[in-house]
């Protein structure tokens, strides 16, 4: 029995469950459990930027932390949102274990009124934990002004 | 009464060798291990455990694994 946990965080609980022809066992549960540490923290993983005015500009912050005991490189990092969005930090660097770093994600909308919907990916040099993702929303809404 | 002791020892020895052996036989399953416990866990490395289901009963055991 195989577990990915890439996109788990602190309890882990996955049960399966097998039917046998055994009249005293039907079912058997089988379970594996675990606690999930973070080697990187990215806060948070899912941004909503709201009703934001075509043409305006907003801001989100997003904290990336190395809990890790060793330094953690940040490689690259991704924004697929058309050109709507823009991270005032070079796309790769360097964080010591315990060191903190905040980033600052621009949404700059265009003309087109709707919801817009994209991902940050950020890319590590953590051999089990390649890449991690933050979802980012936002419902651009016309300027009346 | 004779008779009736022969035809009582005869059903009994009938009944041990086949209705006694057909009631008790059937598959018995056993795992050694039904939880495990893999503490800490950093975030993105795999889990992998094996969990080992036997059959102890003395007919076949059939399993049909249903994931949650």
């Amino acid at each position: 029995m195989s577990i990915s946990t890439t996109y788990r965080r602190e309890k882990l609980k996955k049960d399966i469950h097998v039917r046998t022809n055994d009249p005293d066992a039907k079912t058997l549960t089988l379970s594996i459990q675990a606690n999930i540490t973070e080697d990187l923290s990215i806060q948070p993983l899912s941004i909503n930027f709201g009703m934001v005015k075509q043409g305006s500009s907003t801001e989100k912050e997003i904290v990336i932390t190395n809990k890790s005991k060793n330094p953690v490189s940040i490689m690259d990092i991704e924004l697929k949102m058309g050109k709507m969005l823009t991270i005032s930090s070079p796309h790769k660097f360097t964080l010591t274990p315990g060191q903190t770093r905040k980033l600052v994600l621009t949404l700059l909308p265009g003309s087109k009124v709707g919801i817009v919907h994209g991902y940050v990916v950020i890319k590590t040099d953590i051999e089990y934990l390649p890449k991690k993702t933050i979802r980012v929303r936002a419902k651009v809404v016309a300027d009346n002004n | 009464m004779m008779r009736f002791l022969r035809y009582f020892v005869y059903c009994l020895v009938l009944f041990l060798l086949f209705g006694a052996n057909s009631a008790c036989s059937s598959p018995k399953a056993l795992v050694e291990e039904s939880i495990f416990q893999a503490g800490d866990v950093a975030q993105g490395k795999k889990i992998t455990h094996d969990f080992t289901l036997k059959n102890i009963g003395d007919e076949v055991l059939t399993i049909d694994i249903k994931r949650c």
